[in-house]
């Protein structure tokens, strides 16, 4: 799954309509949209480090967020007008988050290529009427209101390479002109780029998912092995090893279980049999 | 995710880390140089970025990024049970890298850092002070790429230049340089020392298809030290880890048919032999990290704390190797890992 958040509504809306995401009706705190098929949840958190914390850790607690998934978080910022040729209505990947109340930093993984412009941004807990320009002796360009929560929050769920901030320039410090219909209208220019980005983050995950764990076939050897050799948990853990890696190295085992059954040393007739059969099996195999 | 097509990742070192008190320093600028695309991000400790929570190792591996720090204190540091001090007593190693370009299955480093970033450190001059004092107490014997292989990124960062300078300086001191790679410049360029043995790791063309990606072939390895022996470099040959597999003695055999055509056994300073082993801990980290590498997956046998082959097959590959090592170096010069 890829779990998208977003401040607002107006934020989100292209993405919703473009992938057509419905509303979920299970949680009842946040506006929660979601196509399963497609493998997207956006969640709509409110504004503030509170509210997107609480969110995040909502969210993925309740889809039970893990190791194949993914989480974006899209929306707005402001950006420091003169600086880097910030300009409004650019969009940033962004490769540091700054606390503004604690000044801790926080650096997300960037893994995958991407076709954005990286910066740097802070988080502080109230609109941006004038910038820091200054925090650990470094020049912060954009400033918003939930990024660093949400990486914090996130990290419970996630690993650093599977979260990614994308902020779009609202404005340059003054939010009076920032309206619903401009923040509408700034994200959804955007839409391609990120459709985009999320496709890569997709084929990413398909092919992580690749491989598996043992097949059903040998998972069920296993077991009956388990079984007829009357297995200890330490015997079980010994033998489970020794079977994967004989299939990662591409080894025949079945060819020595079969002559040990064909030769009724199998099954076992109490455990300590079973430990003298198994250590002739661990034998046999390499 | 072995398989995870390259095109989905950022290039080596698409984004540099660097500690604002080393920003200026002139080897940090001097590593720079080399990536001008680079996306260059100032931080205040390298453990902000290397020690973060829940990192995955083999992920950042594929699209390494580097750190470039300061190192404070534990210059040097007491070798480690699991590895060969060749006889000398006062064996250390240094860590002025972590981490390392390739991409060994097995490699200890997978379980023992929290990150698959490398770390620079740039104050080399502090190691050299730390080398110097402990010197006017007695010789020593430092490992200065183990954490790392310093001849694989020589190009760029130029350490192993360094250590060749700063071990001519001082008789009571030898350095060894361990290494994968191939990298026959740093030879053709630099003039060999009494001080400084080049120990190349060499495995079967099997082992290294199999389990050490990004490394040098045999080949390339074997021709490198030919290069590196004719210039009077001193070379050591390190068997180390040896690595099982179902046909691990064909494998072997093959590989030391090829060594023996291809260098001079009686110009190798010594060699070393050793099957694979590893600390639990560090195995324990690497089995969750690399769950379908089947190297990473072996049954091994614990040994208060050291998983190991269990004793036949160890004992038969360490017995194999060094019966055939033995027809062509005398047997005083073969090393044997033991506990």
């Amino acid at each position: 799954m890829i779990y998208i958040f977003t401040a607002l509504y107006c934020e989100a809306q292209s993405l919703i309509s473009c992938y057509h995401l419905t509303k979920a009706t299970g949680i009842t705190k946040f506006q929660v949209f979601t196509n399963e098929e497609e493998g997207l949840c956006l969640t709509v958190t409110g504004t503030g480090n509170i509210a997107a914390a609480v969110a995040v850790t909502n969210v993925c607690t309740v889809f039970g967020a893990g190791k194949n998934d993914f989480l974006i978080n899209y929306g707005i910022c402001a950006g420091k007008s003169g600086e880097k040729n910030i300009c409004l209505g650019e969009i940033f990947l962004c490769n540091e988050l700054v606390e503004e109340s604690t000044c801790r930093v926080f650096y997300p993984d960037i893994i995958y290529k991407h076709d954005f412009r990286e910066a740097e941004i802070i988080t502080g807990e109230n609109v941006a009427e004038t910038l820091m320009s200054e925090v650990r002796g470094k020049n912060i360009v954009l400033y918003d209101m939930e990024a660093s929560a949400v990486y914090q929050a996130g990290a419970y769920f996630f690993a650093p390479h599977q979260m990614s901030f994308l902020k779009v320039v609202s404005d340059y410090g003054d939010t009076s002109s920032v309206t619903k219909e401009k923040v509408s209208q700034l994200t959804d220019k955007h839409l391609e780029e990120i459709a985009s980005y999320i496709a890569r983050l997709r084929q990413v995950q398909k092919e992580s998912e690749l491989g598996g764990a043992l097949d059903e076939n040998t998972m069920k050897l296993f077991y009956k092995l388990c079984e007829d050799m009357h297995c200890s948990k330490v015997m079980e853990q010994s033998l489970m090893q020794h079977l994967k890696y004989c299939v990662l190295a591409d080894m025949d085992y079945h060819k020595a279980v079969e002559e040990m059954y064909r030769e009724e040393k199998l099954p076992c007739r109490d455990k300590r049999e079973g430990k003298k059969c198994l250590e002739e099996l661990k034998q046999r195999l390499l | 995710m072995k398989s995870l097509n390259n095109d989905y990742y950022n290039p080596l070192f698409s984004h540099i880390y660097v500690e604002k008190d080393v920003l200026d320093h002139p080897r940090t600028q001097e590593i720079l140089r080399h990536f001008p695309n680079a996306v260059v991000i100032e931080i205040i400790h390298y453990k902000d970025v290397f020690c973060r929570r829940g990192q995955q190792y083999l992920l950042q591996h594929n699209s390494q990024n580097l750190i470039i720090a300061q190192k404070e204190d534990n210059f040097l540091y007491e070798g480690a049970p699991v590895c060969q001090s060749f006889g000398n007593s006062w064996f250390y190693y240094t860590s002025c890298m972590m981490n390392c370009v390739y991409n060994c299955e097995y490699c200890y480093l997978k379980g023992m850092y929290p990150s698959g970033n490398m770390v620079a450190f740039v104050n080399l001059e502090d190691t050299f002070t730390e080398v110097e004092n402990r010197l006017k107490e007695h010789e020593l014997y430092i490992c200065v790429s183990y954490d790392t292989d310093l001849l694989a990124v020589e190009n760029i960062f130029g350490y192993t230049a360094e250590w060749a300078e700063f071990v001519k300086k001082h008789d009571n001191l030898k350095i060894e340089v361990r290494t994968k790679s191939a990298n026959k410049r740093f030879f053709e360029e630099h003039e060999p020392s009494s001080g400084m043995i080049t120990a190349f790791t060499l495995s079967p063309q099997y082992v290294i298809d199999a389990y050490e990606h990004k490394t040098p072939t045999l080949k390339a390895r074997l021709s490198c030290i030919k290069l590196a022996i004719d210039k009077g470099f001193q070379v050591r040959l390190a068997f180390d880890p040896m690595i099982y597999c179902k046909d691990w003695r064909k494998q072997y055999s093959d590989m030391l048919k090829e060594v023996f055509e291809s260098i001079d056994m009686q110009r190798v300073i010594d060699v070393s032999v050793g099957s694979f082993r590893i600390s639990q801990d560090y195995l324990k980290n690497m089995r969750r990290s690399e769950p379908y590498s089947a190297v990473v997956q072996f049954p091994y046998e614990n040994e208060k704390g050291v998983y190991q082959y269990p004793k036949r097959i160890m004992q038969e590959m360490e017995h194999f190797l060094v019966g055939e090592l033995s027809r062509a170096i005398p047997a005083e010069k073969i090393f044997l890992w033991k506990e």
